[in-house]
């Protein structure tokens, strides 16, 4: 079974997330910010990471970043409702595979994770 | 220029409106208050920093609120829980994020604060830099929402 990590300060979110991906099959851990994203991601070893940016404490933009440095192969895609063009670019320079901007369809996020996924 | 800033929020508000509740939304004649923002059950207030700064805000009445909440939840009319508040603060972020795309392609490259929801009438929220707020009315199938932008360009 496939590990997804979701990362959001809102709760909402991470619910309406959550359940989408579950009914896909996916395992799914929750963290709430970049910090706990960083200590979620060495625990759970999650195959893929569904960022958030604007959150308290550490934003996504960093917390890729230090994924990143920790574990080059992470997959991170930032699911974010910036999508101005210079945060895209940001993202991708901090090792974010792929931006998908709120609010999206729930097939948005399932056709991003089928690309890194592609069985 | 005050208009000008709020422009972006009101078009994103529209679209997410749209998009996230499924709802026809209709927009009414603007205004620029002064006073502090006060008399809503429901507040969602979002810092703008960066290229300009100020606040966005969100205000509505309980009702509203509790009916948007259960939408997105895809349920009926919601208690204002803490779920219920996350959901209206996520509309609120999605409004302001959408509206720095348009801010930056403006020559304003700007950021927002996480959303934080604010709820009781007799609380009073000053915009804190120091210029009046736009007000936009709008009216969505779940109840009438106001769009607050108090904005002006970073120094």
């Amino acid at each position: 079974m496939r590990k997804v990590l979701l990362v959001d300060d809102a709760a909402f979110m991470r619910m309406r997330c959550a359940k989408l991906l579950s009914a896909e099959g996916f395992e799914v851990a929750e963290a709430a910010n970049g910090c706990e994203a960083i200590e979620k991601y060495e625990t759970f070893r999650p195959d893929l990471v569904l960022m958030d940016i604007t959150m308290p404490e550490m934003d996504g933009i960093t917390a890729t970043r230090e994924i990143k440095q920790r574990d080059g192969a992470a997959t991170i895609i930032i699911v974010s409702a910036l999508g101005q063009q210079s945060m895209v670019l940001e993202a991708i320079r901090a090792g974010a595979k792929d931006f998908v901007v709120k609010p999206y369809e729930p097939d948005r996020i399932l056709e991003a994770i089928k690309r890194v996924f592609p069985q | 220029m005050q208009g000008k800033l709020a422009d972006p929020f009101v078009t994103a508000a529209v679209r997410v409106l749209t998009l996230e509740l499924g709802s026809e939304v209709a927009q009414h004649d603007r205004s620029a208050e002064e006073a502090p923002l006060a008399g809503s059950d429901v507040t969602v207030m979002i810092g703008i920093t960066g290229g300009v700064k100020g606040l966005m805000a969100l205000s509505m009445s309980t009702e509203t609120a509790g009916a948007i909440a259960g939408f997105m939840m895809g349920g009926p009319a919601a208690q204002l829980d803490e779920m219920g508040k996350s959901a209206v603060a996520e509309l609120g972020n999605m409004i302001a994020g959408l509206a720095t795309v348009e801010l930056e392609q403006e020559g304003y490259p700007s950021n927002i604060t996480p959303p934080s929801v604010v709820t009781g009438k007799e609380t009073e929220i000053s915009t804190g830099v120091g210029v009046g707020r736009v007000v936009a009315p709008l009216t969505t199938t779940f109840g009438h929402i106001a769009i607050h932008v108090a904005l002006k360009v970073a120094a």
